[in-house]
């Protein structure tokens, strides 16, 4: 049987990777049948059979018009899944996206609120003279206008959100703001009427409030609104409002927003610097730039004028890296959310990140789009339900945090819980154990107790696991702060060592063991007073339930405790010893009682310091040791993959595949599959029954499982690009006709050869012109008819 | 205010700027008095141009009616600018009341000129039009500026008086059809070193003996005139590094007299900081927030590590893994001869071979040829040209998806490429790497890259 569980839907086909399903014809039913062989995709081979595809056939109209009804929802098992199960699975989408997409706004405001309040403060004490202890100031020579430059990184896709920040937290400032965008903003003019339409607008929403509060306030009267627009949009305008308006409000500045400085043209920005500044005196206006690359950037557009005419600060804003290790955090370890990434998945949606674009809302967007596909196509996804991760609700309905699940499953859904491999594994162990038999054996039989008594019991184990794995993390960050820098790992990359392997066989681990062993006492003493502290916290926080370690014969707040207690108080071990000390310790305390120190070679190695450190006696060095020791086995039960843990294969997203295939798309690959393996494409029979002949011919074609014969029935376009596949550099035109001619005259239709001959020449200069603008050719200058071929490979 | 008091009053006010003030005096006359049409200010920037004419207007016509100061950066249509003027004249002020209309609309010359024959019928004083940075008025179609030479005649006998303030000889200015009079041209000077210091001693702050601030103000500028004859640019040096000059007397360190000793504890805001202010990589409220105090306790190796440390405060150029790899190749394509590439890039080839050769060609000259392209700047190179440069020097095999054009169409908008082909092309697009040897090369560091290796015929 095949290990993994893949939902066969209708997403997973290069073509139809889109929500949008259209009902399947009856070719595409034909085609799902064939399947079976394993030649005819090679994409997806490991589609297990026993799970059938959606089944429209009869009522495809009727189906059609559901997909309006349920929000897109179908019913799974050929529509055999009980309608309240799908329903579960639509409220249960909602549940969990709609707080984990508020989660991730808000840590990405809360990571850049800092460097927000930090441009406001700026903006607030800009034109203010500066106190300083120096004497002998002088007045400043001449004026400048104020200007931060705000580096918010490379991804720029994210960076309207965070403007717009910045734009409402100046504006609750109390401050008049125009954010300005380089699209907008193509010269000069456009550039002002966008600045002083929004300047306004920011006016007479404050004039309203003021109108409401006050009454009787004289409102300053809008240039815009009344006739202003016949006189364009001029400066001095805003100069003879400003007057008016400064009177009351003597702190709010003009604030100035460019969003995105390189795409400004910059003969505009230094026209309005210079404008900006010949206003200063009268007008406070304060520019913000929004830089993504470096500061040279500013050197290299603006003129030598119009920076001297800036007083600059700069400030950072945009940390990308520090947003998504917190979203990784809190979504995946401390599983705010029910669903969690697999290795495969995981990787994808970090690749993605920190190999291309540093995009945030690409992450949200890719877990988003698991998200659905788990709830959309999955049809164990109901058990979400049971999974409370909301700490308030499970507090409540039981200490078990598992809740009930609302619904019976069916039994489809049972069946295919029974076939997870993890799962079975899970009752292989119950196998042993004190009455285990029974419980098994009523485990497969009876889905009742399948779902009351075994699902919960399963799901305990998972969410244990998860919460130690957590803590796990947690100490991680906790022994790395003790670390020097170029030694410390961020949380992603911890994550990743986390979910791929076995932590304590990936590379860091050897680093932090051997950063443990180097540790001296007073170190270590800070060290466990650290972690105590993490444990209590996890404790405290969470309805904490370690049973998953447990299971493995270690309660970790307990061994953190000891651990604690032994190295604050080394003389303590020889008393204690005796209870829990291996043997070999022991005995070798015993043997040699009178050397002071054990000093073996790794000794050496480990603890060089040893030699020099006299004071240290064996006790303190024992007591280290054994800390270790403890340290080193909590995290190895507690970062343990979660491959051993039942129910995995559910809620842990593994279709990688799906998430490459839809968010980074190669269009290159697509065109030339479209082209050189039309049959997936078209789904048609006749190529097919080819393909299938030639099989049955051959024989030694399955091997490669391609067909390259090329047969009448095809695409001209795919015929001609096969043919051109066997050219050189230059393809001569007149050969590429005869040889396209041959294949399609074998066509019945052709009888009569006069007519066919131009029609075939016809299709043929079509076929090429398509080629042409695909890409795949170029007409050429140096030999008369040739065309030049501009792809190769593949 | 007769003109004899205004002249001295000037002269007193701006050193060095007699004869112009004279110049400029005479010409206008009294207020009533026919003026030349046109008169042209020009002459090198941080002269004295804009600020001498506004003082000048501002004392000559206390009420303002007379004259209309615009600035034609701002004022970017010519109607902009006429409806100014006319505004600035007839001393109409454009507020609630009159719904902020100006004075008349103009919409073009006819309307303006018609609109000053009605204003100025009758006023015998000369009106005066001042145009700050004139040059760009040579954008806005060449009747515009010819007109306004001829204002004068255009308005039939009306007293206007055209005053273009530039920084360009009125050569370039002259229209081609050759329909505009030469005005009367004032010339601003550079500054010879005596009125310079005239002027730094201006700024003399409050309670500082000004022959004290006269020898640090004559050592400024025997440091600086060579490389910067702008005033403007001594004077903020001076007023950024004068306090860190003077604060070891403050502290009792030294005294006013010991200037050597004094200059010495000061030398590494000199030495270090003065490119960095010229600059402006350190703003002057960096400057004032953050750079230590002067003071003779420091240890000046700490001074100058601190001051370059506020000139990077920024993380520099922070980009994700792969775009990295473009921008590399991106570089390579533009400096590197596209002969070369076989022999840089193809795989399978010994790499020694290789740096054999390169070693032939540099060692006939040390210093890299005269022509190479490390002098010339980048050259334009194919998009295909790049990518095949990039899945060449990236170690792991890449899927062409369409991140990795994205990231291209990304890095030509943040400016590090840059296209030099139309843009509405689509298919064979050039483009420029816009990026420099230093960035590049921290960039590669990065990611463990010996771009040197790669680089032919770089010094």
């Amino acid at each position: 049987m095949v290990d993994t569980y893949k939902p066969v839907d209708v997403f997973d086909s290069m073509t139809e990777s889109t929500f949008i399903l259209k009902p399947p014809t009856q070719q595409q039913q034909k085609k799902q049948q064939q399947q079976e062989n394993p030649s005819s995709r090679k994409s997806r081979g490991n589609i297990k059979n026993t799970v059938d595809t959606l089944s429209f056939e009869s009522k495809g109209n009727v189906q059609n018009s559901d997909l309006t009804e349920n929000g897109g929802y179908v019913r799974l098992f050929q529509g055999k899944e009980p309608i309240e199960s799908m329903r579960l699975r639509q409220k249960l989408f909602e549940q969990m996206w709609t707080p984990l997409e508020q989660l991730l706004v808000d840590i990405e405001k809360k990571v850049n609120n800092a460097g927000v309040s930090e441009v406001c403060k700026f903006v607030e004490s800009s034109y203010k003279h500066v106190e300083t202890s120096e004497k002998g100031q002088l007045a400043a020579p001449f004026a400048e206008t104020a200007a931060a430059v705000v580096f918010s990184g490379v991804n720029t896709g994210d960076h309207s959100n965070l403007f717009q920040t910045l734009q409402d937290q100046l504006v609750s400032g109390g401050h008049y703001v125009a954010l300005l965008e380089s699209q907008y903003c193509s010269s000069l003019p456009t550039m002002l009427k966008c600045l002083l339409d929004q300047i306004y607008e920011c006016v007479s929403i404050d004039s309203i409030s003021i109108s409401e509060n006050k009454g009787t306030a004289m409102l300053p009267m809008l240039p815009a609104s009344i006739g202003a627009k016949a006189i364009g949009y001029d400066m001095s305008l805003l100069r003879l409002w400003w007057s008016q308006v400064s009177s009351r409000k003597k702190d709010s500045r003009v604030v100035v927003i460019l969003q995105d400085f390189e795409g400004f043209a910059p003969m505009v920005v230094d026209d309005f610097i210079r404008i900006a500044t010949n206003y200063c005196h009268e007008i406070p206006i304060v520019a913000v730039f929004g830089l993504a690359t470096s500061y040279e950037s500013i050197h290299q557009s603006l003129t030598k004028a119009s920076i001297s005419m800036l007083n600059v600060e700069r400030f950072n804003l945009q940390r990308s890296k520090q947003c998504i290790d917190a979203a990784i955090r809190s979504v995946f370890v401390e599983s705010a959310s029910v669903l969690s990434f697999g290795v495969e998945a995981y990787k994808s949606l970090l690749d993605q990140f920190l190999l291309y674009n540093f995009s945030i809302s690409g992450f949200v967007k890719k877990l988003k789009f698991a998200a659905m596909d788990f709830f959309y196509a999955h049809p164990l996804s109901v058990l979400s339900v049971m999974v409370n991760p909301s700490k308030d609700d499970c507090t409540a309905a039981s200490a078990s945090s598992i809740c009930e699940c609302p619904i019976r499953l069916s039994r489809d859904q049972t069946e295919l819980i029974r076939m997870q491999r993890s799962v079975q594994r899970f009752l292989d162990a119950k196998v042993d154990s004190a009455g285990g038999r029974r419980y098994v054996v009523q485990a497969l039989v009876d889905d009742d107790f399948l779902q009351d008594t075994v699902l919960p019991d399963m799901l305990r184990q998972l969410v244990s696991y998860r919460q130690s794995y957590s803590l796990g993390i947690a100490m991680v960050l906790a022994i790395q702060e003790f670390l020097p820098e170029s030694l410390q790992k961020p949380l992603r990359t911890l994550h990743y060592y986390g979910v791929s392997q076995a932590f304590d066989e990936c590379a860091h681990w050897k680093t932090l063991s051997a950063a443990l062993r180097r540790m001296k006492a007073p170190e270590m003493e800070k060290l466990m007073q650290r972690l105590k502290d993490t444990v209590s916290l996890a404790v405290a926080a969470k309805n904490a339930d370690f049973s998953f370690a447990e299971s493995k014969s270690i309660d970790i707040p307990d061994l953190i405790q000891k651990a604690a207690v032994l190295i604050a108080d080394p003389d303590a071990l020889s008393q204690d010893s005796d209870d829990d000390d291996d043997q070999s310790s022991k005995g070798m305390a015993k043997r040699d009682p009178a050397s002071k120190r054990v000093r073996t070679r790794t000794d050496m190695e480990n603890r060089p310091f040893l030699l020099f450190d006299k004071d240290s006696s064996d006790q303190v060095l024992r007591a280290l040791d054994k800390c270790c020791g403890y340290i080193e086995s909590v995290l190895r039960v507690c970062l343990s993959p979660y491959q051993a843990v039942p129910l995995h294969e559910i809620f842990y997203y593994r279709h990688s595949l799906l998430l490459d295939t839809t968010f980074s798309p190669q269009p290159r690959a697509a065109v030339q599959a479209a082209l050189g393996k039309t049959q997936y494409y078209i789904n048609c029979d006749c190529c097919k029954s080819a393909s299938q002949d030639s099989d049955g011919l051959g024989g030694d074609n399955q091997d490669s499982g391609e067909d390259h014969r090329i047969v009448p029935t095809m695409n001209d376009t795919s015929i001609a690009y096969r043919l051109h596949q066997e050219c050189g550099r230059m393809i001569n035109l007149y050969d590429w006709f005869s040889a396209f001619s041959s294949v399609v005259e074998q066509e019945e239709s052709f009888v009569q050869k006069e007519a066919a001959q131009s029609e075939i020449q016809a299709r043929f200069l079509r076929a090429v012109e398509e080629m042409r603008f695909l890409g795949f050719i170029k007409s050429t200058q140096r030999k008369t008819d040739h065309v030049v071929r501009l792809t190769w490979g593949m | 205010m007769s003109l004899l008091e205004l002249t001295a009053q000037l002269s007193e006010k701006f050193p060095g700027r007699d004869y112009q003030i004279d110049q400029l005096l005479t010409m206008l006359g009294e207020p009533d008095e026919p003026t030349p049409p046109a008169i042209f200010v020009y002459g090198p920037s941080a002269t004295g141009k804009t600020s001498v004419i506004r003082t000048l207007f501002e004392n000559y016509d206390p009420i303002g009616t007379n004259y209309a100061y615009i600035n034609s950066v701002e004022c970017f249509t010519s109607r902009l600018l006429f409806e100014r003027a006319l505004n600035a004249w007839t001393g109409h002020i454009p507020s609630v009341e009159n719904k902020f209309s100006n004075y008349a609309r103009c919409d073009n010359l006819v309307d303006f000129v018609n609109v000053i024959r009605g204003v100025l019928d009758g006023r015998k004083e000369t009106h005066y039009l001042v145009i700050d940075q004139a040059e760009r008025l040579r954008d806005r179609g060449s009747m515009l500026l010819t007109s306004l030479m001829r204002m004068q005649e255009l308005t039939g006998g009306c007293n206007v008086t055209v005053v273009l303030i530039t920084n360009v000889v009125w050569d370039k200015f002259r229209p081609r059809h050759g329909g505009a009079a030469d005005p009367q041209c004032v010339f601003f000077s550079f500054y010879t070193k005596q009125q310079m210091l005239d002027i730094l001693v201006k700024d003399c702050p409050v309670g500082e003996p000004e022959s004290f601030f006269l020898t640090f103000v004559e050592a400024i500028y025997e440091v600086f005139h060579r490389n910067c004859a702008d005033l403007n640019e001594l004077r903020h040096l001076v007023a950024m590094l004068y306090p860190k000059f003077v604060q070891p007397v403050f502290e009792n360190q030294a005294t006013r007299s010991e200037f050597s000793r004094l200059f010495k504890l000061c030398q590494p805001y000199f030495a270090a900081a003065s490119e960095r202010l010229y600059l402006r990589e350190i703003s002057t409220s960096e400057w004032q927030k953050y750079s230590t105090v002067a003071s003779a306790k420091n240890n000046p190796e700490d001074v100058t590590l601190k001051i370059y440390q506020m000139a990077e405060n920024s993380d520099g150029l922070d980009l994700p893994y792969y775009t990295k790899f473009l921008l590399i190749a991106a570089y390579l394509a533009s400096y590197n001869p596209s002969r070369l590439d076989v022999q840089y890039f193809a795989r399978g080839k010994d790499p020694s071979k290789s740096r054999k050769k390169r070693a032939v060609t540099n060692s006939e000259n040390c210093l890299g040829g005269r022509d190479r392209q490390q002098l010339l700047g980048p050259k334009a190179f194919a998009i295909e040209r790049m990518l095949a440069i990039f899945y060449s020097i990236i170690a792991e095999p890449v899927d062409s998806s369409v991140d990795v054009q994205i990231q291209i169409a990304s890095l030509i908008t943040l400016r590090l490429l840059t296209k030099t082909s139309a843009g509405d092309r689509l298919d064979g697009i050039k483009c420029k790497c816009n990026v420099s040897l230093e960035t590049i090369r921290s960039i590669s560091r990065t990611v463990r890259l010996e771009i040197d290796r790669f680089l032919y015929d770089f010094a």
